[in-house]
């Protein structure tokens, strides 16, 4: 990466009143990209019955009417309960494979190939195969085969980052151990994970993100009226427009920020702390 | 160099061996840090197989139990279905350009723009990334619905009296479909902008190029990779989408994973949803075999 500065300078100066416009631009799109939140933000505050514009401010009926709600709370509690593990099995998946993948000099092309192709897989088909191999073992009141589905799509997630961290580290450090008489899995356990652990935190924290959010698998694998957050919006979303759907908008845009919060705590904590 | 000193060590004994030619090469040398990679991959590629590759399998299985390869045939023959490809064809190609386009000078502009101005282009396309897709979309609804924000917008300004009725057409899709792809393209290729080489550019203008020369010889080039790469994904990722027409394109407006939901939740027909769905595999499979020979879609370093 070159540096910032310098690149910016010589951008300005080469691309001359082209720099200029392409700013301009850019600031047009930020709005454009800011469009849905100023609406939704408003509208979830409001204390109206139906969806109006301009929302008047002043009342917090529609959160409260999401926590008095015993489906919207079974709702919530599906999400937490789905997302742990989610975040659980898809660490172990991508940090396993990162660190495999890393160490190993045969078939690297195809493996990164099996870990990336969940991102670029059309969820929808993979729901609905899904779908079909729990109805085949009869597991379709059960919450697993939603668990290990978003597992396997989140997984990618955690493996670029893990990637990214195996990249970022001294690869010094486990060929030191070894030479000082390690065995493999002290070299494991004792130098790569300590050394990747803020990549491993982070590959966790944005698959539980993701499992919080995910929509299509929780959609096609949830039983009538037993769906995760997400879910449970979609379906008041399609049955009848009301603003709960807004207040619950807000709540999932807060456990979002809280999350990339407790991200960048765990960087900047971790990143500090001596080693 | 102690690393080279070990790798040295490594290549010797390979040497020494001096292996007579064989059809299989034996195993490997083990890695000199005697991590056996096949124990860590073991885990995560069963996972691979059972849990991602077994209900694809399933999935065929289901599609050609009936009537067998005839379905995939019948399936094309279906007046709805060839509607709804078309239209997702049309759709996904309209939101790549678009995305390919707007994201390369956005993607630019976070590079060029002034410090702090980058910084909160940056935030806000994060933010953009990070907020849940359905509640992005659901503002779009809300914008599009009759009597929603715009049509009222529209009113106050005086334009028309009348509802715009945007909700429930393509042309409401598009901005939605580009806000809510826009990261996936602008985030790879702003991490290419950011290794851009500054002398070229330097070069550039020393030797007298113009500034539309400059972007056509010098930087577009350079970027050339991550952006087939990121319009590749883009294009994948729309033609497979689905909570953003389902929302806002609505029953009269199908796409493929519109269709696909409809068939699968409405009509209770999992067979010919799944010779959908395997439909749409194929296609975005070709895509990625096609693409995947020229560049890597493999994001080199995240943005998070």
């Amino acid at each position: 990466v070159t540096d910032p500065a310098v690149l910016r300078m010589s951008l300005r100066s080469a691309l001359g009143p082209v720099s200029g416009l392409f700013t301009g631009a850019a600031v047009v799109l930020g709005l454009f990209l800011l469009i849905p939140i100023a609406i939704i933000f408003p509208v979830s505050l409001t204390g109206d019955l139906f969806l109006t514009w301009p929302p008047d401010l002043a009342s917090s009926r529609w959160f409260e009417t999401i926590f008095e709600s015993p489906a919207w709370l079974d709702a919530i509690t599906k999400s937490v309960r789905v997302a742990l593990p989610v975040a659980l099995i898809s660490t172990l998946l991508g940090t396993l494979a990162a660190l495999g993948l890393a160490y190993s000099h045969r078939w690297r092309r195809p493996l990164q190939t099996l870990f990336i192709a969940p991102l670029v897989l059309p969820i929808i088909t993979y729901a609905l195969g899904l779908y079909d191999v729990s109805q085949r073992f009869n597991m379709t009141g059960s919450v697993w085969p939603l668990i290990i589905g978003q597992a396997m799509l989140a997984a990618p997630i955690v493996f670029i980052v893990v990637s990214a961290g195996v990249a970022g580290r001294d690869p010094l450090l486990p060929r030191a151990a070894a030479s000082l008489g390690a065995p493999g899995r002290v070299v494991l356990w004792r130098i790569e994970l300590p050394l990747l652990r803020v990549s491993i935190a982070a590959g966790a924290s944005v698959a539980l993100a993701y499992s919080f959010d995910e929509i299509i698998v929780a959609y096609f694998l949830s039983p009538p009226g037993a769906g995760t957050l997400p879910v449970q919006m979609l379906q008041t979303t399609r049955e009848a427009a009301d603003p709960s759907i807004a207040a619950a908008s807000m709540l999932v845009i807060a456990v979002a920020a809280t999350i990339g919060a407790v991200v960048a705590v765990i960087r900047l904590v971790l990143a500090s702390a001596p080693r | 160099m102690a690393g080279g000193g070990l790798t040295d060590v490594r290549h010797g004994g390979a040497a020494m061996a001096a292996p007579p030619p064989r059809f299989w090469r034996g195993p490997r040398a083990a890695d000199p840090t005697g991590v056996q990679p096949r124990l860590l991959l073991l885990i995560p590629c069963a996972a691979g197989v059972l849990f991602l590759l077994l209900p694809l399998v399933a999935l065929t299985a289901r599609a050609i139990s009936g009537e067998g390869v005839g379905g995939f045939v019948e399936v094309f023959g279906d007046r709805t279905f060839t509607d709804a490809l078309e239209r997702t064809l049309v759709l996904s190609a309209v939101v790549t350009a678009g995305c390919t386009v707007l994201g390369t000078v956005y993607a630019l502009a976070l590079v060029a723009a002034p410090r702090l101005l980058g910084f909160a282009l940056l935030a806000v396309l994060l933010s953009a990334f990070w907020i849940s897709l359905l509640v992005r979309t659901f503002g779009w609804v809300l914008l599009f619905q009759p009597n929603g924000v715009l049509d009222q917008a529209v009113r106050d300004l005086g334009i028309t009296n009348t509802s715009l009725n945007l909700l429930q057409t393509t042309k409401a899709m598009y901005p939605a479909m580009i806000h809510v792809i826009l990261p996936f393209f602008v985030l790879p290729v702003y991490a290419a902008c950011r290794r851009l080489d500054p002398s070229l550019l330097r070069a550039a203008q020393s030797l007298g190029a113009r500034p539309l020369a400059v972007l056509r010889h010098v930087v577009l080039p350079q970027l050339r990779a991550s952006i087939l790469a990121a319009s590749s994904l883009v294009f994948m990722l729309s033609l497979a989408f689905y909570v953003t027409p389902l929302l806002i394109g609505g029953p009269s407006q199908l796409t493929i994973a519109t269709l696909i939901d409809r068939q699968f939740n409405q009509q209770f027909d999992l067979a010919s949803a799944a010779t959908m769905g395997l439909v749409l595999l194929t296609i975005v499979l070709a895509i990625y075999l096609l693409v995947d020979r020229f560049v890597s879609l493999i994001p080199g370093s995240p943005a998070r």
